[in-house]
Order: C-alpha cells, then structure tokens, then sequence
C-alpha cells in the first residue's frame, strides 16, 4: 500500500481533472454582434448576442465601445433576455482606429469583451480624433461564480485542453523512458531493459494516437476540418510513423537477442530526430496551434488560475497513468516470459 | 593500420568494386534518368513549385536505391573479412564518405539533366540551389548509410529500408524543401541561413549518433 500511493494519487488526479473539466461551466462572453451602418453623428444600434450571460438580472449593465484608446459609452440599453441586449451609441464625428472593440460590463458577469468587432470605413478614420473619455466603472471585472475563460470560436471544446495536451505530456515522457532502457539494453544486453523499452513504446504510441484524434476532433470544431495543413498536426503523425517502424522492425526479425539490439539502435537513432520534428521544426513555421503565428498561447493570458486548477493535475495525472500502464505491461511480459521458460 | 589509411583503403575498395562492376552506379544513373523522362512524359511543363518538389521526390527514392545496396549488396563473407580487418569507426565514416561523394555526383548529374528537360526556372539564385543539393545529398547519405546498415542486419532488405527512413528523412527532406524554394525564387541569400545551419546541424547530429551506434550494430 504504502508504495503505490502514487497510484492512488494518479487515479484521484485523472478522475479531478475529468470531473471539474466537463463540469464548471465557462464563464460568460460576448457570442457575436450584429449592428447597421455606421454614420457620423448618429445613432448606432448593436444587438449583443451573449453566452452564459444573465443581463436581466444585471443592476448596472452597461456597454462600450473601443478604439485603440478611449471609450464610448451606450446611451441606451434595451435588454430582451438573458443573452440579448440591444446598446444603442451615439457615434462621434470620427473613430482613432479602424477595428472597434465591443465592452460590456455588469456586476454578476463581470467584464466581457469581443475584440475587433465592428470594422470602420477608412471614410470615417481620423487618427487626431478619438472617442469621448468616458470610464469603465471601478467595480470587479470577474462573473461571480467559478468557471472557465470564455475563449471567441472555442466555445465549450476548451475543456479538451484537459485531455489533449496531457497526451502529449504522456507521449514524451514514455518515449523518454524507452530510449533511456535502449541505451541501457545495448549496455547491459538485458531482456528485461529491452521489454521495459518497447512496452514503453507501447503505451506511448497509444498516447500518441488519442493526442492526434483528440486534436483532430477539436480543429474540426475550431479550424473546420479534421486534418488542416497545420505542422504540429504533420509532424506529430511523422514522429508516432518513426515508432511504428520501430514496432514493424521489431517483427521483422526472429531471434531476440539480434532484435533487440537492432531495434535498441534504431529507437536511439530516431529519437533526436523526434526531439526535432517536435521542438524544433514547428518552431521555424506558423503554425494553427495557439502560441505559434500570431496566434496567442494559452499561457498568455487564456490560461487563467481556473484552469491551471485543472490543467496542471491532468498533466500529471495522465503522465502518471502513462507510467502505471507502462510497469502492468512490463509485468505481464516477464511473467510471460517466464511461463515460457518452465514450459 | 593506422585509422585514417584504414578510410581511405576503404573507400578506395568501394570506388573499385564500383568501378569494375559499374552496376550500381549506371544502374541508378538510369534510374534517375528514365524517372525524368516518364515525368516529363507525364507533366510536359511544369510550375515552379511542382519544379522544386518533383526534383526532390525523384532525388529521395533515386538515393534510397542507390544507398541501400552499400550494406546491403555486401556478401557475408566479405563483411566478416573486413570487420577482422578494420576497425567499426573508419567502416562507417569510409561508407558514409564514400556514399557522399555518390550522392553528390548522381545528385549533380541528375539536375543537369532535369534542367535539361524541364526548363531551370528564371530569376533563380542557381548557386545557392546548388549548395541545396550538395546539403541535400549529404543529409541523404549520412542518414541512408546508417539506416541501410540496420536494415540489413534485420535481414529484411528493400521494404524494411523504405519503413524505416522515410519518418527519419522527412524532417529533413521538409527543410532541404523549403531552402531550395528560397533559391529557387531568388530570394536573398540571408533568409536561406537559417536553413543551411538546421541541415548542417542535422547532418551533424546524424554523424555523431551513427559513429556511438555503428559499433553496437556491427557486433554480431
């Protein structure tokens, strides 16, 4: 008992991070806006289209508008339900910049923003201009209730961050714990250090595969289709390709002692060549994935202390997983092994 | 012997049997050439891009054939000769050596005669397409040299060879892509450093994980 208390801890880690993943909902955001044209000098109506919003039970709903400074706040606020509201502006002469971002704020759902939402005509740009010097209220900026960030075109798929990435965590990390008992299997020429090096690799394509399918369901939802000409996406295929011509080399030789030193030097060989394909090279090109061409990372402000409640226990929950499958493996092998020997 | 007469007897030896057999390297020579030629055939003019990707793709399968045979066309008996001779070391570097020179030459000729038959394409920084297809050739030989030594001790020729460094060349195949299309397009030759570093540092890498491993391998 006392050893496999990280067994106990790995299965609470996974089962957390799967319950409090799905379950909190997100917290609320601007879905989309629709708004008429923009003239100088008159009355703009935009209707807000909210997500998770309560904007009839808001006390002190109030709504923005942003240019690469200064605010202009509604006028009016004619509220219809929980997630529609129509903000009618009164616009000025001119606008500072050519994309507007949209604010609201309340004192159950906090602030919420829709960045670059209304895109000015250059007709009605003045850089010298700007909007009116209106306020944000000093009141709390976050909805009252604990939930994830909202994130614009993710909607709810964000919980798979809870589930994809740990994959890949857990990928690594085997593939790591296999090229360290190759090294070692050509060293000491041990069986038991070349079962410990290809179940590792075992898992660890498992790993791989739910890393890529859970990916690919979740750019058909956010990019639009399963497969995007995206690097990470190539590249992650290519690097589980290297260890399934590991796995191929393996059957494709009989004796083990021969097989286990050529597929020893062959999984050595190939792994600098993943640490590139996975490190290196998607560094060098834009890439769909946030944090990689423009694209903000999560850990720049998406990742907020809500979801490192989650996030940080499912790495290691599933990493851990990884491990405890990896050792069952290893011991039904040398059981096995061992039946076959008596026999 | 001394460890660098060791490489150079044997690279000599290779570029004898070559010479007198003259099968491997004609062989490929015509390989490469019939592919153009059915591309042609096929593509009749072609844009730039495809110009660039179609080199490399005819470049990638002409050099797996014709680096797979270094280890693989060795007779059993000839391999035990050498390694009672010869130390593992000089065998891997005199093969990747010998298999480099290879690579460069067919590489050359084979774009010769490509521009030959699909037109070079214009406003082209010829030079630095050269030092692509030098890089190239060295990253195809060093990385085809040893994957052909594992590939046959499995035993298991040419589909084994093909399974296993197509994952492995690829990385290098998607930059050798990329700085060729740099030159390709004219573009300044500043941008294309970055890529020229990568290769070298792969081909690098490479090396240095062949000479640890080849010693390992060569044990039977």
């Amino acid at each position: 008992m006392a050893k496999s208390w990280w067994k106990i801890l790995c299965a609470l880690l996974v089962v957390y991070s799967a319950i409090a993943g799905l379950y909190f909902p997100l917290k609320p955001g601007v879905e989309s806006i629709n708004h008429g044209k923009l003239n100088p000098n008159q009355k703009l109506t935009v209707d807000v289209n909210g997500y998770n919003t309560r904007f009839n039970q808001e006390q002190n709903l109030a709504f923005y508008l942003q240019d690469h400074k200064q605010l202009l706040k509604a006028d009016s606020i004619i509220v219809v339900n929980a997630s529609e509201a129509k903000a009618v502006f009164v616009l000025p002469e001119a606008f500072g910049s050519n994309t507007l971002h949209l604010i609201g704020t309340g004192e159950k759902d906090g602030l919420i923003v829709l960045t670059e939402a209304i895109i000015v005509d250059n007709a009605m740009v003045n850089k010298i201009y700007g909007l009116r010097k209106d306020a944000l209220p000093n009141q709390n900026i976050k909805a009252d209730y604990f939930g994830f960030p909202y994130q614009h075109n993710l909607y709810e798929t964000s919980r798979n961050l809870y589930f994809h990435v740990p994959m890949w965590f857990g990928m690594i990390v085997l593939f790591s714990i296999s090229v360290f008992f190759s090294i070692k299997s050509l060293l000491t020429s041990s069986a038991l250090d070349d079962i410990k090096a290809v179940e590792s690799v075992n898992i660890g394509v498992i790993f791989g595969t739910l890393g890529i399918v859970t990916g690919a369901v979740w750019a058909k939802f956010t990019w639009g289709a399963f497969w995007s000409f995206d690097v990470k996406q190539n590249f992650a295929a290519i690097s589980l390709l290297l260890y399934f011509a590991y796995l191929i080399l393996r059957n494709a030789i009989d004796e083990e002692q021969k097989r286990a030193k050529i597929a020893a030097i062959y999984n050595i060989f190939a792994f600098p060549m993943m640490v590139v394909l996975l490190f290196v090279l998607p560094r060098l090109s834009d890439s769909l994935h946030p944090g990689n061409g423009g694209n903000p990372g999560f850990n720049a402000y998406d990742l907020d202390s809500h979801m490192r409640m989650v996030f940080y226990p499912a790495v290691l929950g599933w990493i851990l997983i990884g491990y405890w499958i990896y050792t069952l493996l290893v011991r039904v092998r040398v059981l096995e092994q061992n039946n076959l020997n008596h026999d | 012997m001394q460890f660098a007469t060791q490489i150079k007897e044997l690279i000599r030896k290779e570029m004898l049997l070559e010479w007198r057999s003259k099968y491997a390297l004609n062989g490929v020579l015509l390989y490469v050439v019939s592919t153009v030629f059915v591309c042609f055939l096929s593509f009749v003019s072609i844009e730039k891009l495809t110009w660039n990707a179609l080199f490399w793709i005819i470049m990638l399968f002409a050099s797996i054939n014709a680096v797979a045979k270094s280890f693989l066309q060795e007779s059993k008996g000839r391999h035990l000769y050498i390694y009672t001779l010869v130390s593992p070391i000089s065998l891997i570097i005199a093969k990747t050596i010998y298999n480099s020179l290879l690579m460069i030459g067919l590489t050359l000729v084979a774009l010769m005669f490509y521009s030959m038959v699909f037109d070079f394409p214009k406003e082209a920084d010829v030079l630095m397409y050269l030092v692509a297809t030098i890089m190239g050739s060295l990253s195809f030989a060093t990385i085809f040299t040893m994957v052909s030594a594992i590939a046959s001790k499995a035993g298991n020729g040419g589909m084994l060879m093909a399974i296993l460094s197509f994952p492995i060349i690829i990385p290098v195949l998607i930059v050798l892509i990329k700085l060729a299309k740099n030159a390709i397009d004219g573009l300044d030759r500043s941008v294309s450093l970055d890529d020229v570093g990568l290769l070298a540092l792969i081909n690098v890498m490479v090396m240095a994980v062949s000479l640890l491993l080849f010693p390992y391998l060569w044990r039977d």
